[in-house]
């Protein structure tokens, strides 16, 4: 969707030629959203410019749909591609509604129309467009007035989104709410997204794919879990620092570690039974289902296998359970509080799944270093 | 340059109370002066030359506004930034030469009347309408006009529609600055026989007549006053609520 070929920037200083962007080649398949991130100064912010043209490529072409856009009209081509910043840059003069109108205007549409888009994006952000139609920036909050951008800048239904460290102003608690219901909203969409970002959680969080740059050079380019489990070089490496595989935990889902063939036992067991299955499967946990296999408890080894008694009798309450859904941050999370290497997982209604140990989920994040020894 | 940005007298309650309160005071110590009968004396007067001092402010007052909010606006291109600062400096130079001595400059090339006295009280507006509108639109932050350039805006919409809107507070503090002190310079145009309210308080000086003087003092201070409150309202109503700092 967006192809990037040989993209190069040379400024030119006095105290020389300054390279900003050395030979930047990527390729944004559409519907992703690919972060461009990097520490200061190492050109994301240049090349995410060179795409809309605030800043002229020294030379390298910008590929959209195949189409080479070297000879295109620069004002055609930033009225086609969405364009959100930090500083958001909502113009004071006007309304909350003539901003999020202005592209539409530009490009002719009547004035019913640009109205009904308004209200629509006024609720994709989920602000009100009752409220805040008519108000004017000064009156809106700073997540406010980021919502706003980014209505401002899906307005005309362009394909193509550049963001430029757009939550970046925003204090955190917000920066997670907006990030996540941008996510949603992403999924309804499907835009071509780059976004630059200097926060490596953010990319992780954000991208399907990551671009990492230094001094101008495109050093990686790959998914969020490919750059954290197999960093292409020392900077790489650096810059997603020594807890990488700890970011990696967003990144999965407790569906994917957890093991549906765990054996379970009923409630009207015995305690003798729950112990032979211990000894032959090796677990030293198990879950105590119900008859409509709800969950009810857990016995927990080791077991003597005389002992008398029902395994629903004796079984303790699980201090957590988990949604398949929920991700192995927050499972690892539990773990860690409640002091456990064994979690049962459930469905909506409370039905019994499977189970997560920490040796699974070590396993799990193993797997990706092993295939890559077994490759070498 | 930040002192240009500064509006000389806002539109606040208690400034109009200040004013009030002077206005009963002067009116107070005229009438225990016996003053009320020797002005009205001159009451075809005073109406035809305040009718004569509005006109010149308004030509020379409107001639500034009109050439120098584009040369306020040509000054802050791009292309010509980096000239505009020694341009403003010759402005400033300008300025500092005392608005006599440009009276009598103008009258050695123009001769006298009306047409040299508007001359030299355009040059002597001009500054305040070119720098606030210069510095108005430099002070406009650069990530609006990035902004306003990533959505596809050409440079003419990016001037009417981001950047004049955000510079008109400034410019207009400029304009009001410009007018007031325009009200207070005209009676020296009587000098070249420009005519005005001067007519009365030099003539008033010159034969020590302090009712005549007064006849021609007063109502330039109130037309000064006048003008200062009808373009504050007017930046009041005019500049929209979303940059107006007054609502």
């Amino acid at each position: 969707m967006i192809r990037l070929e040989n993209l190069t920037k040379i400024f030119e200083t006095r105290e020389g030629r300054a390279v900003a962007a050395d030979n930047v080649s990527m390729n944004v398949p559409e519907g992703e959203i690919c972060i461009l991130l990097g520490p200061s100064g190492c050109g994301k912010t240049t090349t995410l410019k060179m795409i809309n043209r605030l800043v002229m490529p020294t030379s390298g072409k910008v590929f959209i749909n195949d189409q080479d856009m070297t000879h295109y009209d620069t004002i055609d081509l930033r009225r086609g591609i969405g364009y959100v910043i930090q500083q958001i840059g909502l113009f004071p003069n006007m309304t909350v509604a003539q901003n999020i109108g202005v592209v539409p205007q530009m490009l002719g549409w009547d004035k019913r129309r640009i109205e009904k888009r308004v209200a629509e994006l006024l609720e994709m952000v989920t602000l009100d467009p009752g409220v805040f139609m008519g108000r004017f920036p000064k009156e809106l909050s700073g997540g406010q007035q980021q919502r706003i951008g980014v209505a401002r800048a899906l307005a005309a239904d362009p394909p193509v989104l550049l963001m430029d460290e757009p939550f970046g102003a925003i204090d955190p608690i917000n920066r997670e709410i907006i990030q996540d219901e941008f996510l949603k909203m992403q999924r309804k969409l499907g835009k071509t997204i780059l976004f630059v970002s200097h926060d490596i959680d953010e990319a992780v969080k954000m991208g399907d794919k990551i671009a990492l740059f230094r001094d101008g050079k495109l050093e990686q380019f790959d998914s969020p879990d490919k750059v954290l489990a197999h960093p292409a070089n020392d900077f790489v490496a650096d810059f997603v620092g020594r807890d990488r595989t700890l970011k990696r935990l967003p990144l999965a889902r407790a569906a994917d570690v957890m093991d549906p063939g765990a054996p379970h036992v009923g409630a009207g067991d015995t305690l003798g039974t729950a112990a032979r299955i211990m000894r032959e499967s090796g677990h030293a946990n198990l879950a105590v289902l119900d008859a409509q296999g709800a969950i009810q408890g857990v016995v927990s080894g080791p077991l003597d296998p005389g002992q008398d008694g029902l395994c629903g009798d004796c079984c303790r309450t699980p201090r957590a359970r988990l949604a398949g859904t929920d991700d192995l941050r927050t499972v690892v999370s539990l773990m860690f509080s409640h002091e456990l290497d064994w979690l049962p997982c459930v469905d909506e209604q409370g039905r019994y799944l499977g189970c997560i140990t920490l040796p699974g989920i070590t396993h799990f994040l193993g797997r990706t270093y092993r295939d890559q020894e077994g490759e070498g | 340059m930040a002192s240009g940005t500064r509006n000389p007298s806002s539109l606040g309650p208690g400034s109009w109370l200040l004013a009030l309160a002077g206005v009963i005071i002067v009116g107070w110590w005229i009438r225990s002066a016996g003053l009320v009968g020797t002005l009205m004396n001159y009451q075809d007067d005073i109406v035809y030359l305040t009718g004569q001092h509005i006109e010149l402010v308004a030509i020379s007052g409107g001639l500034a506004i009109v050439t120098g909010i584009p040369l306020g606006i040509f000054l802050s291109r791009p292309f010509f930034r980096r000239y505009s600062e020694s341009f403003m400096q010759l402005l400033n130079i300008g300025t500092t030469i005392p608005t006599l001595a440009v009276l009598a400059l103008s009258m050695t090339f123009l001769g006298i009347g009306a047409v040299p006295s508007i001359f030299a009280l355009w040059v002597a507006s001009l500054l305040y309408i070119v720098r606030n509108t210069y510095s108005g639109l430099v002070s406009v932050p650069s990530y609006l006009l990035e902004a306003a350039h990533g959505i596809g805006m050409t440079p003419r919409q990016i001037l009417w529609r981001v950047e004049m809107p955000n510079a008109l507070y400034v410019m207009f503090a400029g304009v009001r600055t410009a007018l007031t002190i325009n009200v207070g310079t005209v009676p020296l145009a009587f000098l070249i026989g420009g005519g005005g309210l001067g007519q009365l308080i030099f003539t008033g000086i010159a034969l020590d007549e302090t009712g005549m003087m007064l006849a021609g003092a007063i109502p330039t201070a109130l037309l000064a006053i006048v003008v200062d409150a009808l373009v504050g309202w007017a930046s009041f109503l005019l500049i929209p609520r979303g940059v107006n700092p007054l609502r």
